[in-house]
């Protein structure tokens, strides 16, 4: 065992001592294909690989049953005959015409890479399957190494290696460097010196632990874990492309930070982004989960086809899946087999498969898009449900109770406190329903009132029409009409109307009272009759009227009424009562006595304008249940019944508050664009596009997974789809997604992963250094259950990363990189982090969480948006200091001081931002408007909390947590002294500088002194070592 | 100012040098460093010797290119890109055309129609000829559009590409096709490929710089002058001709240089202390980058301030100090080359003459355009030649792509104007060692398809980088498991256009 692991170390630890050079292993050692022969037989490969229409002379060399078929002027590679064979003899040749790779073509082979081909080939020519491929291997169990330095098995790893390489750890980082380093590793913001100094005196055993528990457990932690999450999602809050319009993706943001704050299994995590929408048992938070893969671009430009920038999305997903889950590079395939990595065009076709059937189509609407509920929104929400539903029973149950009651004798009404079966509802504030008005008491004898309400100089009016047959009224010799009615006398109308259809006549029945403008009619006709003055006085009016007067004479049908109002120089609101015929010994109409004239009346109408549920339950006819039966009976007994009415007013009421509640949440919420599976015709096919065109549509292909990995049966395809491919990825067999995000929070915590390149595990990226230990790590976080803090705990508890990042020249010399980790790391912070750090340090930062994106001060005309009035307000409260990851990110004009630090633009997954150093960033954190902001809030913290003698200290601990020793304070306090000189004899300036920190002058300083310490605290912001996390 | 930490700077470098140095035994300094000095500055880099080597702290930027063997002798050592955002038609400018005149106004043959790749035109579109005249200029007798006069006078050192074409006929991509050989985002632009290939002349100002006139920013955005996968030190750096002139430049308000150049001196010496005590290279860049950024506080507006010019050349150019206007940045950009800026890319919206309106057809908003930029583009041709830059300074002058020979007739609007054309359009190219006096390529009678030596948008890119010195094929970039390069699989060098 022990010897096994020494072989593989001695392989780390021979690269890392000879750089990438294989020139120094052993002639005896076996070579390892995948660490010595892969990198150079991939320069061949452009031409002899897995490509098929790039493939020259035949030739594969990518597989060794290939390489070693015999050939017209013999095989490629004889193993075992280190002269023999086609490869050797043509990386050798001097002949322009026959060497490899030919001239232009590529880097040549030098002496020592062909010794070691020779040698390879001597020793058998074995292939060996590219790691990542295969499964992470712990069989070699942990080495036992590093006793009395291991604090974590995964030490005993790195021990393993120091042992080979011969070199000793560093000395554990003191407290100080370590708080700072572990806060901003997993909070991304910076200890207080109080929580420094309690960390330091804490003298138990386990105080870090507990420090690092804290820290897990801070709100900010989820934060700071989102926003690398972010950066892979391709997060932003605009569009993309031309026009870049805005586009709600917050409340998917907000569901990533909560996810990692409660630990959401990195597999659930998952499954949820990539198919929450199909989940059994799905909820909204699931759906809004698939938000994840929404944050692709739609391009709004006049004049572009939906269709090639659906493709285009489509194809984002692919790559974006394959490359945040698995480090895998697909895009090539897009367009040929390939060139290096075992994808094909049809293999990557087929994952396009899985995406390529869900409902947006890069639509301006952005459709489908989910309204979602904040959980304080959904839980008031669920309250005023469960509310209603419980009004809804008591309203029932007094119903059931009601005293029997009719309606007033000697009347047929035409419209009562019901709408009669089969009318349609129209006009002023009828939305599928007459607007009744429970708020105000009926007329004497009835039991619901309707408003209508004018605006200056406008005519309103609603009304029923269409009215089933059976329900209708006809007028016979002798008849009255009646209709009732309240004018608000402070707001009274210059005129009121009552319309009346029948069969024959049409609508050509008016007459009213007091004005009319509205020219409908003809004056003094039936058509326009004026039968009175307005009615005046305050309360209920009664309205008595001959039907003749209206040209209706006995025996006319009357399928309608309206109530119209004339609203004068001031806007009118008045309520109606029911319209009934005055007949002497008259019966009420029988639908509202008995249910199943009702339903039959209703019938005749289809239902229509009744609830879904009631409407079902109607045109169900024989087959109804005795449910619907229950439900149709209890709404005809509440709904329509002069007792039920008369028996739930004020229920009514209540449901009526209700439902609006709901309503005003539901307006509210935001809409996010989510993935829907598309159903049934419209479910599009998946052909291959030649040469990646959209408009080049070649074979049809079924959704499937390459064929090089763990295999995906199909009748799991077939029943789940996407939901199948999701569950593929976290499938405990995929040897790529554990290792990539175990890789993903390495690099976070080291500034470099294990394997460097994040985004490419494939054959073309560079190996991993410690690939027992990233095994080791992988297998672990899917044994525990795929635990993200798990998973952060056990390295960042580890004594590797408890080393001091001090560098030595002996070690820095021989380690550059630290690929030997011997030592601490240290690198600098990004560009979120940056800004979250001078916030926190100065006192400023609103620890407000989740929301609306943000807009803090940026320099002026950054954003100038082709096509799009959009402008950047600039918040004035704390939304000015909310945490760099609620930035408003737009993609064609992201934030400038984040673009300066390395944060990319969002419009494609990116897995690792490269750091850079420039002078550009030195101006941002020198001249920013919020890095100014923020050193007036460190200069004024610092001396309120600690005054005179004590302020200097103060302030650089709240920046970079450490005590500052002498010769530090000595350079600050000559700044100070001599800048204060120089603001007294320039008073202007001092008032100018601290008017643009917006701070302050704090007690007991003058505005020279407090804009001297304004500048030092822009020098201690500027610090390397706050810029740097060490 | 800022003396003393450039003394500090220098002092500790040596000392690691020294050390480091004499750790190493087989491998050089340069190329062991993980990031830091090591990482030697391409884009910013000296020439200086008796300077320490200014860092951009990213060792990448120095790997897989040999500095000291260019691939070819270049001829041109700087670019000035004029770029006419929104594509102008080439049927009025560049390219003309007689056949149109007999079809005017009626219903354009058959052939032409393109439904796949009009933007906007529907049913059957009308022919629409040029409402201006051409006439043939200089020795060569190109023929130019009176629109144009001032680039007329220039014929005979120009040379016009009537047969350039491109694949994609909506602005964005088609900028991004053109500036990043790709249609789509995160590929470097052409600038960057630039600076990344051959770094700057000059220590106190980037290497690649870029100039917006016409109020907004390329449809693209600002990938079209993005550094994609490269360091983004080589992105090119945005001018603004209001406000700072390049972001955050300014010193805050009541902090003046000798405030400023007392903070940068406290954290060179605070940074030295920590170099020392924790032993990161990478610090020592951060002090050097300090330092260039303090002294580009200082340039930068000074090579932006256009105030001091005399009155003649501001009349030439027609530029007023102050204004955001295409006149400002060509003087602006012959400011930038006589300061050794590499890359110098101009955008300027409007050009995007649909005939919807009076402000975006060909009879009121294009000579409004010609009016605005052919004097000022004349006048830096003539600055070029009289300072003797125009030799090994290349200037191109382009759209995105061509324009329909038909009206557009977008709603049945009465503006006459076009739409996009992918299939053909016409650039000019003057000095660095491009054949001047010659018209390369042809376009069919209708200006609508190529009929003689298509230059593809890819080919144009690969004879950049041959002016430059570069094979196109050999300027490459790791990423994501293969070499990139800027022609992508792609391009060849046009031969009839080089000199």
């Amino acid at each position: 065992m022990r010897i096994a692991h020494a072989r593989t170390f001695l392989a780390t630890a021979i690269l890392i001592a000879a750089g990438t050079s294989n020139a120094a292993v052993a002639t005896d050692d076996p070579i390892s294909f995948n660490r010595s022969i892969r990198p150079l037989l991939s320069r061949c490969l452009p031409c002899h690989g897995p490509d098929e229409a790039a493939r020259l002379a035949g030739l594969r060399l990518d597989r060794r049953d290939d390489a070693v078929l015999p050939r017209r002027r013999g095989p490629a590679i004889v193993p075992g005959d280190r002269d023999a064979g086609s490869l050797l003899a043509r990386v050798t040749s001097e002949d322009p015409d026959r060497m490899m790779p030919p001239p232009g073509a590529g880097e040549r082979f030098d002496d020592a890479e062909i010794e070691l081909l020779r040698r390879w080939i001597e020793q058998g020519a074995d292939y060996e399957t590219h790691w990542a491929w295969r499964h992470p291997d712990e069989s070699g169990g942990v080495p036992a190494a590093g006793d009395g330095w291991a604090r974590r098995d995964l030490d005993r790893f790195v021990a393993a290696a120091h042992a080979v390489a011969g070199v000793t750890p560093s000395a554990a980082a003191d407290r100080a460097m370590l708080a700072r380093r572990v806060s901003l590793d997993l909070t991304g913001l910076p200890p207080s010196p109080e929580d420094v100094d309690a960390f330091i005196e804490d003298s138990r055993p386990d105080a870090y632990e507990r420090f690092v528990d804290g820290l897990l457990a801070h709100p900010a932690f989820g934060e700071r874990w989102a926003r690398v999450w972010l950066d892979v999602a391709r997060y932003a809050d605009t569009r993309g492309y031309e026009a870049d319009r805005s586009r709600t993706m917050w409340p998917w943001r907000d569901w990533v930070i909560n996810a990692f704050n409660e630990d959401l299994p990195f597999d659930r995590f998952t499954v949820a982004q990539l198919a929450g929408d199909l989940l059994p048992g799905g909820d909204d938070a699931s759906v809004l989960a698939t938000a994840f893969h929404r944050n692709t671009m739609t391009n709004d430009e006049g004049g572009t086809r939906d269709e090639e920038f659906r493709v285009a999305a489509v194809a984002d997903r692919v790559n974006t899946t394959l490359t945040t889950w698995m480090g895998l590079t697909a895009e090539c395939a897009a367009c040929h087999d390939h060139k290096y990595d075992p994808i094909s065009t049809e293999e990557y076709y087929r994952l396009f498969a899985f995406f390529n059937t869900t409902e947006d189509a890069d639509r301006p609407d952005e459709q489908p898009l989910l309204a979602w509920l904040a959980s304080a929104d959904r839980t008031r929400r669920d309250e005023i449900r469960s509310a209603r539903d419980r009004a809804k029973l008591e309203r029932d149950r007094r119903v059931s109770e009601a005293a029997p009651c009719g309606i007033p004798v000697d009347r047929i009404p035409i419209l009562p406190d019901a709408r009669p079966p089969g009318a349609i509802p129209a006009g002023a504030l009828v939305r599928g329903a007459l607007p009744w008005d429970d708020q105000v008491d009926p007329p004497p004898g009835w039991h619901r009132v309707r408003r209508l309400e004018a605006s200056a100089g406008t005519f309103q009016q609603h009304f029923i029409h269409d009215i089933a047959p059976s329900a209708r009224v006809t007028t016979g010799e002798g008849d009255r009409l009646e209709a009732w009615i309240r004018i608000d006398p402070d707001r009274p109308p210059a005129g009121i109307m009552i319309q009346v259809q029948a069969v024959g006549g049409g609508w050509e029945h008016r007459g009213y009272w007091g004005t009319l403008e509205h020219a409908l009619g003809v004056e003094d006709t039936g058509s326009r009759r004026r039968i009175g003055d307005l009615p005046s006085g305050p309360g209920w009016v009664r309205l008595d009227f001959s039907p003749t007067a209206l040209d209706l004479p006995a025996g006319s049908v009357i399928t309608g009424v309206a109530a119209s109002m004339q609203a004068g120089e001031q806007a009118a609101v008045a309520h109606w009562g029911p319209i009934s015929v005055i007949r002497e010994g008259a019966a009420a109409p029988r639908w509202l006595e008995d249910v199943g004239v009702w339903i039959a009346a209703e019938r005749e109408r289809d239902g229509r304008h009744l609830p879904g549920d009631v409407r079902a339950a109607l045109m169900a006819g024989a087959d109804r249940n005795p449910s619907q039966r229950a439900s149709l009976e209890a709404f005809w007994g509440a709904e329509i019944t002069p007792s039920g009415l008369a028996a739930t007013r004020a229920d009514r009421v209540q449901l009526a508050r209700l439902d609006a509640e709901i309503d005003g949440i539901r307006a509210a919420a935001p809409r996010v664009p989510v993935l829907r599976e598309q159903t049934g015709s419209a479910r599009r096919t998946t052909n291959i596009l030649e040469r990646g065109d959209w408009r080049s549509p070649g074979s049809v292909v079924e959704a499937g997974t390459p064929a090089f990995l763990h295999p995906l049966p199909s009748d799991a395809v077939a029943s789940a789809g996407r939901l199948a491919l999701a569950r593929w990825v976290v499938d405990d067999r995929n040897p790529l997604t554990a290792r990539v995000h175990v890789n993903r929070v390495w690099e976070r915590l080291f500034g470099r992963g294990l394997v460097e390149t994040l985004e490419d595990f494939g054959t073309q990226g560079v190996p991993p250094v410690h690939q027992e230990l990233l095994d080791h790590l992988a297998v672990g976080f899917m044994a525990q259950g795929w635990s993200h803090k798990r998973l952060c705990r056990e390295i960042v508890t580890s004594a590797t990363y408890r080393q001091s990042s001090v560098m030595d020249q002996e070690s820095l010399a021989r380690d550059p990189d630290n690929l030997l980790l011997a030592r601490g790391s240290r690198f600098r912070l990004e560009a979120e982090a940056i800004r979250d750090a001078a916030l926190e340090a100065s006192g400023l930062r609103s620890p407000k969480m989740f929301g609306p994106p943000v807009y803090p001060p940026q320099p002026d005309g950054v954003w100038q948006v082709v096509y799009s009035g959009e402008r950047w307000m600039t918040a004035e409260d704390d939304a000015r200091h909310r945490r760099g990851l609620y930035t408003f990110w737009r993609r064609t004009a992201p934030y400038p001081s984040m673009v300066a630090f390395d944060a990319g633009s969002r419009e494609t997954c990116v897995a690792r931002r490269i750091r850079t150093n420039t002078p550009l960033q030195a101006l941002v954190t020198l001249n920013d408007e919020a890095f100014v902001e923020a050193a007036g809030g460190l200069a004024h913290r610092a001396w309120s909390e600690a005054g005179e003698g004590g302020e200097l200290v103060r302030a650089v601990r709240l920046a970079i947590a450490r005590m500052p020793d002498q010769r530090e304070l000595e350079v600050l306090q000559r700044l100070l002294e001599a800048e204060t000189r120089r603001f007294e004899a320039a008073p202007e300036r001092a008032a100018a500088l601290i008017a643009a920190t917006r701070a302050t002058i704090p007690d007991g300083l003058d505005a020279s002194a407090f804009a001297a310490r304004i500048v030092v605290a822009n020098v201690i912001l500027n610090l390397d070592e706050f810029l740097n996390r060490g | 100012m800022g003396r003393k930490s450039e003394q500090t700077a220098r002092d500790l470098h040596r000392r690691l040098v020294r050390g480091r140095l004499e750790a190493t035994t087989r491998r050089t300094f340069l190329g062991q460093m993980g990031t830091g000095i090591g990482g030697m500055a391409l884009a910013w880099a000296t020439a200086d010797a008796s300077r320490p080597a200014f860092g951009m702290g990213d060792v990448e930027a120095a790997s897989g290119l040999d500095l000291d063997r260019p691939h070819f002798a270049p001829k041109a050592k700087r670019i000035v890109y004029l770029h006419m955002a929104g594509s102008p038609p080439h049927h009025d400018l560049l390219d003309p055309k007689p056949t149109l005149e007999r079809w005017n106004g009626k219903p354009c043959p058959d052939h032409l129609l393109d439904p796949e790749n009009f933007a906007f035109i529907k049913g059957h579109p009308e022919v629409l000829a040029s409402p201006y005249a051409f006439a043939p200029h200089g020795r060569s007798g190109t023929e130019i559009s009176e629109l144009l006069p001032g680039l007329g006078r220039h014929a005979d050192r120009i040379a016009v590409v009537r047969s350039m074409h491109t694949d994609q006929f909506n602005h964005a991509p088609a900028q991004l096709l053109l500036y990043t050989g790709s249609p789509r985002l995160g590929r470097p632009s052409l600038g960057s490929w630039i600076s990344y290939g051959i770094g700057s002349e000059n220590r106190d100002l980037p290497a690649y710089m870029v100039l917006v006139s016409g109020g907004k920013t390329p449809s693209a955005g600002k990938s079209v002058w993005g550094s994609g996968f490269l360091p983004s030190v080589h992105q090119g750096v945005q001018c603004r001709s209001e406000g700072d002139p390049v972001l955050f430049a300014a010193d805050p308000p009541g902090i003046d240089r000798d405030t400023r150049a007392a903070t940068i001196d406290a954290l060179a010496e605070l940074n030295g202390l920590q170099c020392e005590r924790q032993g990161d290279p990478e610090t020592l860049a951060r002090i050097a980058q300090y330092e260039l950024a303090f002294r580009m506080q200082a340039a930068v507006p000074e090579v932006m301030d256009i105030a001091h010019e005399s009155p003649e050349t501001l009349e030439r150019y027609g530029a007023v100090p102050g204004q955001a206007s295409f006149a400002n940045n060509c003087l602006l950009a012959r400011r930038m080359l006589e300061h050794d800026v590499r890359f110098i890319q101009l955008f300027d919206w409007g050009w995007d003459t649909h005939g919807t309106n009076p402000s975006d057809d060909i009879v009121n908003q294009l000579p409004k355009k010609c009016r605005e930029t052919d004097g000022p583009v004349a006048a830096l041709l003539d600055d070029l030649v009289e300072r003797g830059l125009l030799e090994d300074t290349l200037v191109i002058w382009s759209g995105e792509f061509g324009r329909t020979a038909m009206n557009e007739r977008r709603n049945g609007s009465s503006y006459f104007g076009r739409d996009h054309h992918p299939h053909c359009f016409s650039i000019w190219m003057a000095g660095g060692g491009v054949r001047p006096g010659i018209v390369h390529g042809e376009t069919c009678d209708f200006g609508a398809s190529i009929v003689r030596d298509p230059v593809h948008v890819h080919d144009l890119q690969a004879t950049v980088l041959r002016l430059l010195g570069f094979d196109h094929e050999r300027l490459v970039r790791r990423h994501q498991g293969r070499d990139f390069r800027l022609t992508d699989v792609h391009g060849t060098v046009v031969d009839g256009l080089l000199a």
